[in-house]
């Protein structure tokens, strides 16, 4: 019981003693920034926390919900680009995909 | 939601409950992960649920589809995706009863402590396991980066036998069920990074 309280007041003290970056704007933070130069999907899961909580302090500003329009924009802008087409092995598994599923169904349809 | 049209011949039939919205609706969900700028790998199951009574006794009955999949996909406009999913199945099969029953041994032991005789539930079940495969394609609508509505047509191939039930270790036949070649027809909202 000492123990785990000891090590509880270490963990607590380190995470005092950091330095926490404090910005004027929680909308011009820079995760947010990059979400809005890179779109959402920039954003790493470990990484996935403190933006959440940047945006929900960014809700609450003046150009919050500018910011998120901006974000959710650009984000499908660069889902568009990265996979507006098949490129390697991805078309192979969507033809067999579609081929096999038409197959499926003109048999079943005719009855077979 | 994915809905196709299994054909469960013996649970149709009296004693065994009403099969109900289940028999083909079935509730779905997936887990699915980008590993490629068109491709996602994950797993899907739909589940087939019933519980009811048996001659008074509680019965549950599921089968249970399961996929690992690959999903590739393209957008052919922004926010319109479609995809194409491909993969083998690993399904299963349970049904269990749980009894209630007097045995005299514990009758006795009660009687010991002044107790009356007391009910002992008794619960147990019978499982398969079948292999099959699945495929389909659908369009996924993004109302948000991270949210989207999605339909998907497709079929599951699957290979189940009656004769390969197993009940605490022993070999024994099941039901005669009729899921080899089923279509499918799924609907469902995506949430996710």
């Amino acid at each position: 019981m000492v123990k785990l309280l000891a090590i509880a007041i270490i963990c607590f003290s380190v995470l005092l003693g950091q330095d926490t970056e404090k910005t004027e704007n929680p909308c011009q933070s820079e995760l947010i920034k990059r979400a809005k130069r890179e779109g959402v999907r920039s954003i790493k899961i470990t990484e996935l926390p403190t933006y959440v909580i940047d945006l929900w302090k960014c809700r609450k500003e003046k150009e919050g919900k500018k910011t998120f329009k901006r974000i959710n924009e650009k984000t499908n802008i660069e889902d568009y680009k990265s996979s507006e087409q098949f490129t390697g092995f991805t078309a192979t598994c969507a033809y067999c995909s579609a081929a096999s599923v038409l197959i499926f169904y003109i048999f079943k349809l005719s009855g077979n | 939601m994915g809905y196709s049209s299994p054909d469960y011949k013996t649970f149709a039939e009296n004693p065994f409950p009403s099969l109900g919205v289940t028999e083909t609706m079935m509730v779905n969900f997936s887990f699915t992960y980008q590993v490629y700028s068109n491709a996602r790998v994950g797993f899907s199951e739909w589940i087939s649920f019933t519980s009811d009574t048996y001659e008074g006794e509680d019965f549950d009955r599921s089968i249970k589809y399961r996929a690992v999949i690959i999903e590739t996909y393209f957008f052919p406009m922004k926010k319109l995706e479609l995809n194409f999913t491909l993969g083998p199945m690993i399904n299963s099969g349970s049904i269990s009863l749980t009894t209630k029953q007097t045995v005299d041994a514990w009758d006795t032991l009660m009687d010991e402590f002044n107790n009356s005789s007391i009910e002992i539930s008794s619960s147990d079940e019978m499982t398969t396991t079948f292999y099959g495969v699945t495929s389909s394609f659908g369009a996924r609508f993004y109302l948000k980066p991270y949210l989207a509505i999605e339909a998907q047509i497709g079929f599951m191939e699957n290979y189940y036998s009656k004769d390969n039930w197993s009940f605490q270790g022993k070999d024994i036949k099941g039901p005669n069920i009729d899921v080899e070649d089923l279509p499918l027809f799924t609907f469902g909202m995506v949430y996710g990074w």
